[in-house]
Order: structure tokens, then sequence, then C-alpha cells
């Protein structure tokens, strides 16, 4: 028996080579994950203004008390933090998460986390194995891709030898696994301090926003490996046990076929293997594939093996070009996929600087002879020899990889392009220098929760049900499996503590109102707590909707706390895990403050209030159907064409920071705010700074 | 597809197979659930062609799907084909599959297919569009 924590947060200095340890329960209040990153981080960085790249930046590596355990689709993902070095203008403290089974090999090596603190002078890697801990010379690492350094590493802690069982040292009783080590890994566009790298784990997971890869670069750190022989302790395992089977109910079909025909809508729903089922190249037989604990398995592996387990913008970020060039997905977007996550690069930079660089290329701008001189072959597009020259270029910083190396907003401004390309959309950075993902002028919650935050904030529960199903169904012509009245019905019910329906209207009008304000202070607290704390997977979580229960009500809140009081005996309501995301947002904010942050900087680039969402000009079905309150009535309706109003921003961020406690003028967090959130030597912080809110 | 579509003389293959420049292109959108939507600028016919992609509804909609819907409106589409390449004959036959009523989920294939054709006829030795090996 035992609470899911270890009781111990791993703590590296890689200036003095100094291992130690942390008490977990200093920061235990703040559930695991991104709380107790950004209470650490506060606590070990004095000066929050320094550049990313500094030695005195602190990262934070976070599992949560659920890791490693029954829970599902939780156990294998792991919180990043710090300060990154992609934010434009400012390098803001940041986060970035990635799946696999990281978190869960800390937790069974006896680790809640682990502190990287300082900087190394020469290439190291750390090698964890239960409690022995050495960081280690990496001159035979650096330099190798992400897989090379995976490969060479689990030939060192397996001593050479692939065995079945691995045996954790010479005595008997030394611990025996079947697992390889979970190695985090930077690629070399990490060891070249680029702002776009990304952090790599095992096949197709990546901490990819925010340059992390970049900052361990700096730190002369090429990989974490970690492996243990010990297991989750977990408070209550019948009660564990029975929480997972209550939740098979909300959607676990047995297979595709069972599943593949019932009304989608669903976060949480899946058969196993069902993410991995559809999207494979023909000649591509794939098999499914998933995170630790997870019941969903969305990936797949390939019969080529490139790529294999990538998702999203991973395998996304050049299917548009393999698509128009030939037609179908084939074996170039595996190998772009492959290419990319060997050199660990940020695949969001690359998507949006395919987009600009080909808008750039065809007005004549970019090309042998041009303005901006390149031996890139644009007529090549869409193949694979295009999309691995640009990374090679992107890598070893030669042609205009040189520039594209430091990210696309700081590119694009050394080009003198900055301006006028995210005034027209072109360069389709929508805020911080962060990509164009969800649309911010229609999936407003997603545009606005990303510019009062950091960075895009990817995640999808709202947009799941308010853009994608909505929208895609009218392309079919079907009708969106939760009826918009219904989605109104489930915010009033379930969305606490604001418990408002109009929080679901996405009309002209509601889109800068105070529900909506409503909607995004919740899902910022939510998130904050249960998918970044806790580290639920933002591809299962929240559960607003799920159309495989007969009154569609899916399972948040009900699910959130019961997993968590179950590994670790507490009695935590979902209100009480809201108002502890509340805490985190408000001790983050007040981190961003501190670093230059205020009412004028937040405002979208310029493409949001100038340009229409594409494809606006249409007179057939579009993509944008969102739900609207108007006339009395609740119904999908196309917002396609939409442009953000400047003045109406404006007041929807008063209305914003109002309902935060933040003060109206510079949108800093009050005294009265903080001290109520038990944040007073925040407040004490921000005071002595001249930054607390009035 | 029922419209079969008549050989375009050399000279009006030439100009089919043109690239547009900033001012005359067509902008389709790259749909996918966790990839998100962004336009994506389409200077050629044959990219047209490619680009457009209707995978199976229930493939689509699934939460964490992986399938792209590559978008291009067909109304936008026929002014296009119209306008600047002068194929009156395309976008007619790609106007009467909008005349039907019918979604944009039945009429895309059908819509590609037509594309594909004019394709075929202007660059018969451009890769075909199952072409999966070029690495």
């Amino acid at each position: 028996m035992g609470d899911g924590y270890t009781g111990k947060i791993l703590r590296l200095n890689l200036t003095n080579g100094e291992v130690s340890t942390m008490d977990t329960a200093k920061y235990e209040e703040y559930g695991g994950g991104h709380g107790m990153g950004s209470a650490i981080f506060w606590d070990l960085v004095p000066d929050k203004t320094i550049s990313g790249f500094d030695p005195g930046n602190v990262i934070t590596i976070m599992g949560s008390p659920l890791s490693g355990t029954l829970a599902p689709a939780v156990a294998g993902r792991t919180e990043v933090q710090g300060i990154g070095v992609q934010g434009y203008p400012i390098e803001w403290f940041t986060r970035s998460n990635f799946g696999g089974r990281f978190s869960g090999q800390m937790k069974f090596a006896g680790w809640d986390g682990i502190v990287v603190e300082g900087a190394s002078d020469k290439p190291v890697w750390v090698d964890i194995r239960n409690d022995k801990v050495e960081i280690k010379d990496a001159e035979g690492l650096w330099g190798l891709d992400t897989t090379e350094t995976q490969e060479e590493i689990w030939r060192i802690v397996q001593n050479g030898v692939e065995t079945e069982w691995r045996s954790l040292g010479k005595m008997r009783d030394a611990g025996r696994t079947t697992q390889r080590p979970a190695v985090l890994t930077i690629g070399p566009v990490g060891e070249s301090k680029s702002r776009t790298a990304a952090l790599i784990h095992d096949s197709g997971n990546g901490a990819g926003q925010g340059g992390f890869g970049g900052v361990w670069g700096a730190k002369n750190l090429k990989a974490i490996s970690v492996i243990g022989t010990g297991s989750a302790t977990v408070a209550d395992p019948k009660a564990l046990w029975e929480a997972r089977m209550w939740a098979m109910q909300y959607g676990t079909a047995g297979n595709w076929d069972e599943f593949a025909p019932l009304p989608m809508g669903s976060m949480f729903a899946a058969a196993p293997g069902s993410g991995g089922k559809a999207y494979a190249p023909p000649d591509q037989p794939a098999s499914p594939m998933g995170c630790m604990g997870c019941h969903k398995n969305c990936r797949a592996r390939f019969k080529s093996g490139a790529s294999n387990a990538s998702t999203c913008v991973d395998y996304l970020f050049y299917t548009a070009w393999d698509q128009a060039a030939h037609g179908a997905y084939t074996q170039v977007l595996l190998d772009a996929a492959e290419a990319a996550q060997r050199a660990g690069i940020n695949v969001y930079q690359l998507e949006s600087g395919i987009i600009w660089l080909n808008h750039l290329y065809t007005e004549g701008i970019l090309g042998k002879g041009k303005e901006i001189e390149t031996e890139l072959d644009f007529t090549q597009i869409g193949q694979a020899s295009f999309i691995t020259k640009l990374i090679d270029m992107w890598v070893n910083q030669y042609d205009i990889g040189a520039d594209l190396h430091d990210g696309l907003a700081r590119c694009a401004e050394k080009w003198g392009r900055y301006e006028k390309d995210t005034k027209t959309g072109i360069l389709p950075l929508q805020e911080w220098g962060y990509s164009h993902h969800y649309d911010a002028r229609t999936e407003v919650e997603w545009g606005y929760g990303s510019l009062i935050g950091e960075r895009d904030i990817n995640e999808h529960d709202f947009n799941m049900l308010v853009f994608w199903a909505p929208s895609v169904a009218a392309l079919f012509g079907a009708e969106s499996a939760c009826p918009a009245d219904l989605l109104a019905t489930l915010a009033e019910e379930k969305l606490t503590p604001y418990n408002d329906p109009m929080m679901m209207d996405y009309s002209d009008e509601g889109i800068y109102s105070e529900a909506m304000a409503k909607t995004v202070a919740w899902h910022r607290h939510y998130t904050r707590y249960f998918k970044q704390s806790l580290n639920y997977c933002d591809w299962a979580y929240m559960d607003l909707f799920n159309p495989w229960i007969e009154d569609g009500r899916g399972l948040t809140p009900e699910a959130e706390p019961k997993f968590f009081n179950a590994v670790t005996g507490k009695n935590l309501t979902f209100e009480e895990g809201m108002e502890i995301g509340r805490k985190i947002w408000n001790l983050d904010r007040s981190v961003w403050v501190l670093q230059g942050r205020d009412r004028d900087l937040e405002v979208f680039t310029d493409y949001n209030y100038e340009v229409g969402a594409l494809p606006g000009y249409t007179t057939y079905e579009v993509p944008y159907v969102m739900p609207v309150y108007e006339n009395g009535t609740w119904s999908y309706k196309s917002v396609a064409g939409r442009k953000l109003d400047r003045d109406k921003v404006e007041d929807w961020k008063t209305k914003f920071y109002t309902l935060e406690g933040w003060s109206t003028d510079k949108g800093w967090p009050t005294r009265a705010t903080l001290e109520e959130l038990g944040l007073k030597h925040v407040a004490d912080e921000l005071d002595s700074k001249d930054k607390l809110g009035a | 597809m029922t419209v079969v579509l008549s050989d375009p003389s050399p000279e009006f293959a030439e100009r089919l197979l043109r690239t547009v420049g900033p001012d005359e292109r067509l902008v389709g959108m790259k749909m996918s659930a966790m990839g998100g939507s962004n336009p994506v600028p389409i200077n050629t016919l044959m990219a047209a062609a490619g680009f457009l992609r209707v995978p199976r509804y229930e493939d689509a909609i699934r939460s964490g799907s992986q399938e792209m819907i590559g978008y291009i409106d067909p109304v936008a589409l026929v002014k296009w084909l119209r306008g600047v390449f002068g194929d009156h004959e395309l976008a007619d036959a790609v106007q009467a599959e909008i005349d039907t009523g019918e979604v944009f989920g039945l009429i895309a294939p059908r819509i590609k297919e037509l594309l594909q054709a004019r394709a075929l006829q202007i660059a018969p030795e451009a890769e075909s569009p199952s072409a999966d090996d070029e690495t």
C-alpha cells in the first residue's frame, strides 16, 4: 500500500555534478506534474528574467501519483517545464508534455520527478538505475540522432547483452525487469542550441514546444535514462480496479469493427488500435501501439518501421504536401516524420515554416537568385528530397537553415518580414511565435487561452466538441453526435464552478462575452491541474459528452478525482482540483509578470484582426461550424470568414482579468487574489518588484 | 465519374500545367483533428488534384484521428478553373457536381476524379496518384 508518491524528487546539478534529493511532500499540495514543477521553479530560480539558455534556468521533468498505475490514459505521461527559448518576443516560462513510459519508469525507479540545474562544461548524460544515479560523459553520444542515442544507451545499460530479463546489479536481489531504459534525449538540432529543438523519448513521443531541446543543448545535457525495478504504490488497489472497470462503459470496444459504426464525439472512447487503424499508407500494415497503461492505444507501428508510434503533427506536418504531390498518403510522410524525429526538431515550426517558405517562393521573394537566396528546390515540395534537404539545412545551419534554426519568428524578424507576413497571415504564427494550430478567430477558447497563457495550448477537449465534430459532420451532411442544446446543458451541469450554458456560445457576440471568459478560465484551471499536474492525457480528458452513455453524459467530472483518490487514498473533490488548478495558473501568471508580461503585450498577430478565417469567401459548406445561441435557440452555424474585433477583444480581456482577480490595467494578479490562493510569498515577490496588480 | 473530358490541345495543356502566382492561387484547408486547420496554398492544377482528400466520415470524426481532410471549396474551385485556367469544360463538370445539391463528403471524391482525369490528360508521364516509393 502507499499513496502513489515515491516521496522523493531527484535533483541534478550539472555545474558541479552534485546529485541530491528533494522531499516530494513539500510540494504535494500541487498534485504532481506542472503544479510541482511551477512551485519548484519558483523556489529555485531567484531571477525569473534570465534567458532559457542561462545555466540558472531550472528544468523540471515530473510524473504524478498516477504515473505507472492502472489509471487509464495517464500512467506514462510526463510534464516538462522551465524557461523556454521558443517564446517571442520574450522567452516565457513554459511547459511541454509527452507520452510513452518515461514517468512510469521514473516511478518504478523511485522518483516522482527530476530537477535539472546548472550546466555542464562538457556533454553529459544521466544514467538512473533505481536509486543509483550517475552523471556520465556523453562524448560517445554527442552527434548521434535521437534514435541512435537511445539505442546506444540501451546497449550501455544492458552491457551489450540483449536478454528478456535485465538485472540492475550484480546482487541476486538487485532487481530485474523486462523493460528497456526509458530515455529522454535531444538530437543534433538540440545540441546546436536551436530554439526549435525538442526532447524525444522512444519513438513518437516528443516535448516539442518551448525549445527545451535547445535548453538541454545549452546545459550540455544529451539524455536522461531511467530504469526501475520497483512498482507504483496504490492506496486502494480494489477501488482503482473498480474505477477502471467503471470507466470502460464510456466507450472501450474490443476491436475496430465494433467501434467504427458508433457515433463519435467522445474524447475517452476508443478501441485498442483504432487510432492507428485508419492512417497508414495503403501499403503499410499497421499494428496498434500505445502509451503505458492506456486503453486507447492511439498509435501505430508500420511495416517500414519509419515514424513508428508518431501521431499528431509529428506525423501530420508533411501530409498536405505529400498528398498534393502524390494524391495519397505515401511512404514520404513516414520518412519525413522519421527524419524530423531523429533530428529532434519541433515539427510545428516545420509545418508552419513550409507554408511560409512556399508563400515566399511563389511570390518570387525566396529562391535561387532571389531576395532571400536558397538552393532549396521548391519544385520538389511534397517529395522526400525536399523535406530531407530542408531538415538538413535546419539542423546544420546552412543556407536558409541558418536563420530558421532560431525559430520562425526570429527568422522573419531577421529577414525583415515579421510585421508584413503576420499581417497577411502567410507566416502563420498566432501568438508568442507559436504556430497557428487551431484558429483564434473561430475556436476562440483555443486562441484566448494561448494568448493569456504563453504558448499554443494544444488542448483539444473543447475543440473536439465545439469545432471538429460539428464542422466535419457538416462536410458529410451528418448531424453532430452532440446536439448544440445538449452541449449547453452539459456545460451548465459539468463545468463547475461556473455552470453556465452560455459558455458554449461561439456566436459573434458570444466570443466576447463574460461567459466566454468563464470558458477560458475553466479551461486554464482544469488543464493546469488535471491534465498537466496529474498528467491525464489531452486525448482522453475532459470527456464532457459521450455517445456511448444513454444520456450522453461523459465521465468528467467524476473520473478525474475517482482515479486520483483511489491511488492516493485522499478524498479530493473535482471542485478542489479546479481550485488547485487556479492556484497553479496564478503562480504561472506571476512568473510571466516578473518576466515582463502586461496587458499591452497580449495581442494576437495582425492577421487575426485583419484577415477572415479562410476560406471565408465560400458559398459552400465550410469547415468552421460552431455552437451559437441566437434568437433563443442553440444551433450549429458557420462562422467562417470571421475576423476578431480589436476593441472587443480588449473588452473581453477586461472581463477575463476581472474574473481572475487581476488588475484590469495591467492584467497582474492582485495581493488579495494571491493570498486567497495561499500564495502570499508570491504576492510579496511581485510587490517587491512593483508588479503587483492594484 | 460520368463525364468524359475531351482531350485538351497541346497549347491548352501547357496552360493548364502552369504554376500560378500568389494573386491567382487557390487556398485549400488542411484539416486534421490533432494537427488543426491550416490554409494551404495551391498553385497548380496538379496539386489541387492531389490535395483534395476525403477520408471516410468515421475515420475523420474520431477523437485522436490521424486523418487529414484536404478541403477545397468546390465553388472557389469552379471560379479558379474558369477564371485562372480558362478550363470551362472542367469547371462545368465540377459545377454539375455542386448542382446535385449533395454534401461535400459525397461530391468531393467525384470532383477529385475529374481533376485527376484532367491531370492525367495534361501530364500522362507525371507520377501516378498512387506512387508511393519516391524515397
